[in-house]
């Protein structure tokens, strides 16, 4: 089998836009991730998404681009569900789930509009990614976002992971943990907006817990597991990108899968299969000693 | 369109007795959710079941079998991953995986937008005689396995220490829980739509809560508002035409903010006094 077809994804500008802007997001995300487990926001980052979907969606119905209504409302969404708090986990769960469905809501309303106003299209997009369309012009702004939010992430991380595992002793250390958790989020929120455009509103989580789960089995200081999780979401992203582009070829009717489909399904595998593997190696080891 | 007068015809008959099903099942799941702090998987099942419904549509089977049947493996792999890892980091990655195989469906099966976006908000007005006594039986056992459970469920949440020394396990809770949430979902799904089944589970829960103390009585208050705001949704959906998920959001956020409003202005706390 010949690697042609490679190459000649590689040459279509469509790809290299998606290559270079998914690439980046997903190392942010993996990054972020990290700290997302860390800190058992998984929840806040899945909201963040839905939160996003309405903005996307109200975007697109008063013709800007979909991007910035993700941007916005996930900025906004996750200043005030940091701000609005709760005494318990389970309890901030829930404050957060009414917010989120009303959110929802508004962004079911939104996506009728569209749909009614013949963006047919919009909604597909806002939900399910739309990476193959990216706009030339947006690529420059997502990569230096992606790279001012990696880097305030590389100078926060050792304050911010005292902070998250240890908030007292980080106060008596002169930590500001309120403004730490803040910026997090704000940072938090530029990861998964714009991942919503790689695999759309639905799985935006994905590349933000997935790459990260995989990456903490093995690694515990929580920069290196950032890292690696950046790492390994960059790769899923561009196997992703790859896989759907050739996918075209792969069924008679010719029907490219989707990115989503493929990120989902890598970041999926690549959580369960060190397990699986550590585990059957594990056993293995475990009848050779009794042997 | 004046929503009375739609109300002469079969098909609103058929949406309001199959939504009145799925309120009252989400009034009473939403309880434990709610007292549970599962809010996440809450959340999760229902878009995970909009990827079996996906499917089903691709294979051209009925979407209740699809739905029920990847909310049954979803609940069992959240369960089974929450053992190893981190419950939310399960949840999360179960409903990415799940989401993603529901993309992939939609797009081999050529189902874009329309279907999607009936999956994801509802079809109230799609549904059959046959689909409002399926809906009816699903809703029915829904509720009878958290009600068997009713005890052990509540035990466990309110007092966890106490309850392990009786033997009474949270695993199982969990677990019962969880096929009970898988149940509604397949439920409502087709209903109120994925995105939204999620508002009615914990938004009138959230308010009984703060209305009344007694785990009987907020289960009942909590069924009562379900119902409440179900039946305004869908007549407001009927008179304006739009999506019924966005009046049921709506509706249960406002039942929320009043009954909190109102718990402040009494003073009563939740469900503090009860143990």
């Amino acid at each position: 089998m010949t690697l042609g077809w490679i190459q000649e994804a590689l040459a279509s500008a469509p790809v290299q836009h998606a290559l270079v802007a998914g690439s980046e997001i997903a190392f942010l995300s993996g990054l972020v991730g990290a700290f997302v487990i860390l800190r058992g926001q998984s929840f806040a980052g899945h909201v963040l998404t839905d939160v996003g979907t309405t903005g996307g969606a109200g975007a697109y119905l008063v013709g800007l681009n979909g991007w910035f209504g993700f941007l916005s409302f996930g900025v906004i969404a996750s200043v005030g569900m940091e701000l609005a708090g709760g005494r318990t986990r389970g309890e901030r769960d829930l404050a957060t789930g009414v917010v989120l469905s009303l959110a929802l809501g508004f962004g079911a309303l939104f996506l009728y509009l569209d749909a009614q106003l013949a963006h047919a299209n919009a909604s597909m997009a806002v939900l399910f990614g739309s990476l193959f369309t990216l706009d030339p012009a947006l690529v420059p702004w997502i990569s230096s976002l992606a790279a001012v939010c990696a880097a305030a992430m590389l100078l926060i991380w050792r304050p911010l992971a005292l902070a998250s595992v240890n908030p007292e002793l980080a106060r008596v250390r002169g930590v500001p943990v309120r403004a730490m958790s803040i910026a997090f989020m704000v940072v938090l929120a530029v990861a998964v907006e714009t991942d919503a455009l790689v695999a759309g509103s639905l799985l935006a989580t994905a590349l933000i817990v997935g790459p990260a789960a995989a990456a903490a089995r093995f690694v515990s200081n929580p920069l290196r597991a950032g890292v690696a999780a950046g790492v390994l979401g960059a790769a899923i992203v561009v196997a992703s990108v790859l896989l759907s582009y050739d996918s075209y070829n792969w069924l008679p009717q010719h029907t490219s899968w989707p990115v989503s489909f493929f990120v989902a399904a890598l970041a999926f595998l690549a959580y369960v299969v060190p397990a699986a593997a550590r585990r059957f190696g594990v056993r293995r080891m475990a009848e050779v000693t009794e042997a | 369109m004046n929503p009375w007068v739609m109300l002469a015809f079969p098909f609103a008959q058929h949406a309001f007795l199959a939504a009145s099903f799925v309120a009252a099942a989400a009034g009473w799941i939403g309880f434990y959710v709610v007292l549970r702090g599962t809010a996440f998987a809450a959340h999760a099942l229902p878009k995970i079941g909009f990827a079996g419904a996906s499917g089903a549509l691709l294979l051209g089977v009925n979407s209740l079998f699809g739905v029920s049947l990847y909310s049954a493996v979803a609940a069992l792999g959240i369960g089974a991953l929450a053992e190893r890892d981190r419950r939310d980091v399960a949840t999360a990655l179960v409903l990415a995986l799940g989401l993603g195989t529901g993309a992939l469906f939609l797009s081999l099966g050529n189902l874009y937008a329309e279907d999607a976006m009936s999956l994801l908000f509802g079809q109230v007005v799609g549904v059959s005689a046959l689909g409002v006594m399926e809906t009816a039986c699903v809703s029915a056992a829904a509720v009878l396995v958290v009600a068997a459970f009713h005890r052990v469920l509540l035990f466990t949440s309110v007092a966890r220490e106490a309850a392990a020394v009786r033997g009474a396990s949270n695993r199982i809770a969990d677990w019962a829980l969880l096929v009970g949430l898988g149940l509604a979902t397949s439920a409502m799904m087709p209903v109120v739509g994925a995105l939204l089944s999620f508002s009615l589970l914990v938004g009138p829960a959230l308010a009984a809560r703060h209305l009344v103390r007694r785990p009987w009585q907020a289960i009942l208050t909590s069924v009562t508002l379900s119902l409440a705001v179900t039946w305004l949704s869908l007549f407001l959906s009927f008179a304006l035409g739009w999506p019924v998920g966005f009046f049921v959001a709506c509706l249960s956020a406002l039942a929320y903010a009043i009954a909190r409003a109102a718990s402040r202005i009494f003073d009563r706390r939740p469900l503090e006094g009860m143990a």
